[in-house]
């Protein structure tokens, strides 16, 4: 059967991460698709239900590229909220307009907001044929003993509830995907923490997993859309291509107090007592820049506003790629040798070091080439930080826990990546012989590729 | 399986990526009733983080204690063992099993437990896919690995969940996404983020046992910029 482009296509959302943390409710959203509104809704469409959709590589994203509907309508709840902030950016420029449709009661949130009772009170519900959900709405710290008579209930944060504590409106300021799964930071503390302690109480074998998706909403990072929608359907780009014929591409990377400037100098005059151009680059800019960022984290104070840890993140990839554009592109055209002082691999440090999780800065580094050679000076990070601790200026990331961490993230991309590891308690001697060694084997290789 | 009675025995959590899609850790199953004669045991079920067994563990003086691993374990009790390290408490890593074929099915034939469905070790001996219409049919399914993946060398970090649910196998991956999305469509998008987490070469569960939270973290994360 073909079908007209001016069809329009209707997306619906696949089980989001509540329904991850909570299976119980997958029932009550399948119970819900049964009724006359859901069938009234996709009158006219074709239906794209992509929790029943198998699609080749790009993803649901290329598919709607290649079907170029006129139209993309979604539910209007937060999962099709949240796919829709993903899908528009892609579709952009290609005659697709993507429409959210008002939110319907078979919608699962929609339909979680019409039954819910009194913070604190369990509710039970009757869903379809033999189904019934006990539902906890939250806002309150409940008493839990109490709660566990007669089976868990399923507790869930609704948008927005009066907290009779406060007194007046609070919200849950995440992601649209996250909804129902946490307070947020405006709710108050023991709000948080009150939540906290019920999951491990009624649902230990899950807590884990509850941590996993708090750790990643509060960091902003919405991989219900990311995973959905094959954002990333093979992983991440590595950084680009490897460069045969530019500029050899030096890299010596570590964490702070490693000593990488002083091997860097070490490098510099030994590559230009060979005649070789070479510029040398730092993509981490320091001064009003950087004590801009610090004063967007230093925001995080006291557990508040989480989310500007990636916006910090992301201000500083961006500032990268705006080097990359400006002062290395350029030499890459014009040098013989580029030695950067840390590479992009320490940016997907700071993100997997500090929330685990970064998909797309290192999409957007991907504009950095492969470098031919990354020196990763190790050292432990009590012994860096005795360096630092010399120095005058800090950063936010001179703490033994982050050190470690960036250490631990630099290591496993050192496997999978090829560095030269170098043990930073070594002397500088010695380390510098052994880059000079390895460097000259490079030129001799480079030289004989090239004449070959 | 042979337990020592009179040793503090520790159990780091099992980490379940991929809940009511796959049975749950059958070695767990087989490991928890073992343990039920010992006395001094953290079964490591209570979802509290290996920090926070590591500060029990040293409160209540208990000095070189066991921390058993089944096949999958073995990340956990290496995060458990350095937790302990940090409190100042040495532990041995015991590793156990893997239990005999055929024991996988244990909890099954329980009232109300979904039924399950063994894999083969290949994806091709899955064909055809419509002879399973009925076993779907019949009630709820968890899926398993019937033959678990020989992991003869340890493990890279955070890579044995992986090896757990073979998601590594490209042809595996499609087999699993094919069943889901013919039979338990609602658990796709669970499946779709744990392959998300694998091509990320991520381990969320393991971090948030290990105490790396970022709400908890946060105050040390920027005790170094405060005024």
């Amino acid at each position: 059967m073909t079908h007209s482009p001016s069809t329009p296509i209707l997306l619906l959302p696949p089980p989001g991460p509540i329904t991850w943390l909570f299976p119980e409710l997958g029932g009550v959203e399948s119970a819900l698709r049964e009724t006359a509104a859901f069938q009234a809704m996709g009158k006219g469409c074709r239906i794209w239900d992509l929790a029943r959709m198998r699609f080749g590589e790009g993803g649901p994203i290329r598919a709607l590229q290649e079907e170029a509907p006129a139209q993309v309508l979604m539910p209007g709840g937060p999962r099709g909220r949240a796919l829709k902030n993903r899908l528009v950016p892609c579709l952009r420029g290609q005659g697709i307009a993507v429409t959210l449709l008002e939110s319907g009661s078979w919608e699962l949130e929609t339909w979680l907001e019409g039954v819910a009772g009194t913070p604190g009170e369990v509710v039970t519900v009757k869903v379809g044929e033999g189904l019934q959900l006990r539902l906890l709405t939250l806002g309150v710290v409940p008493d839990v003993e109490s709660l566990l008579q007669g089976g868990r209930p399923v507790p869930c944060f609704l948008t927005r509830r009066e907290d009779p504590g406060a007194g007046e409106a609070v919200e849950t300021r995440l992601d649209p995907s996250w909804w129902g799964l946490l307070p947020g930071d405006r709710y108050p503390k023991e709000v948080q923490q009150g939540v906290r302690a019920l999951m491990r109480d009624l649902y230990p074998e899950r807590y884990f997993q509850f941590l996993a998706y708090e750790n990643l909403a509060l960091a902003g990072v919405d991989v219900y859309s990311e995973a959905v929608l094959g954002r990333f359907p093979a992983g991440v780009k590595r950084p680009g291509a490897f460069q045969e014929h530019g500029p050899l591409i030096l890299a010596i990377d570590g964490i702070d107090g490693a000593g990488k400037s002083t091997h860097l100098r070490a490098v510099k005059s030994f590559l230009e007592s060979k005649g070789l151009d070479v510029a040398v680059h730092k993509m981490y800019r320091h001064g009003v820049f950087h004590d801009t960022v610090t004063d967007v984290t230093r925001q995080c104070t006291g557990g508040k506003n989480l989310h500007l840890w990636r916006l910090q993140r992301l201000v500083k990839a961006f500032d990268s790629v705006k080097y990359y554009f400006t002062a290395v592109e350029p030499d890459l055209a014009r040098r013989d040798v580029l030695l950067f002082d840390r590479y992009t691999h320490t940016h997907h440090a700071a993100g997997t070091g500090r929330y685990h999780h970064d998909p797309f800065t290192r999409e957007m580094l991907s504009v950095y080439p492969s470098p031919h050679r990354l020196y990763l000076l190790d050292l432990p990070a009590p012994e860096a930080l005795r360096r630092i601790k010399e120095r005058e200026e800090r950063t936010v990331d001179e703490n033994p826990y982050m050190l470690e961490r960036f250490r631990h993230a630099l290591h496993d991309m050192a496997g999978r990546c090829g560095f030269k590891v170098l043990e930073g308690l070594a002397s500088f001697e010695e380390n510098r012989r052994v880059i000079l060694e390895d460097l000259e084997n490079l030129l001799v290789q480079r030289r004989a590729g090239r004449d070959g | 399986m042979q337990i020592p009675a009179d040793r503090k025995i520790l159990l780091p959590p099992s980490f379940e990526y991929l809940p009511g899609l796959f049975l749950r850790d059958p070695f767990r199953s087989h490991l928890e009733k073992a343990l039920k004669s010992v006395k001094d045991v953290e079964m490591g079920a209570d979802g509290c983080t290996a920090p926070e067994v590591a500060a029990r563990v040293r409160s209540r003086g208990w000095t070189s204690p066991l921390v058993l691993v089944g096949p999958r374990d073995r990340i956990g009790g290496r995060i458990l063992q350095e937790a302990l390290r940090q409190q100042g408490v040495e532990a041995r890593i015991e590793a156990m099993g893997p239990i005999e074929k055929g024991e996988a099915g244990s909890g099954s034939g329980e009232p109300g437990a979904p039924r399950v469905l063994n894999l083969p070790p290949s994806a091709g001996d899955l064909e055809p896919l419509e002879n399973l219409d009925s076993f779907f049919r019949a009630g709820r399914v968890v899926l398993h690995f019937e033959e678990e993946p020989c992991l003869t060398s340890p493990a890279p970090d955070g890579a044995a969940w992986v090896r757990f649910y073979r998601l590594e196998d490209p042809a595996w991956r499609e087999m699993l996404e094919r069943i889901v999305v013919k039979w338990m469509p609602e658990k796709l998008s669970l499946l779709q983020c744990a392959v998300h987490f694998f091509h990320q070469g991520i381990d969320p569960l393991e971090e948030m046992y290990a105490g790396n939270n970022l709400a908890d973290r946060n105050p040390e994360l920027v005790a170094n910029i405060l005024p």
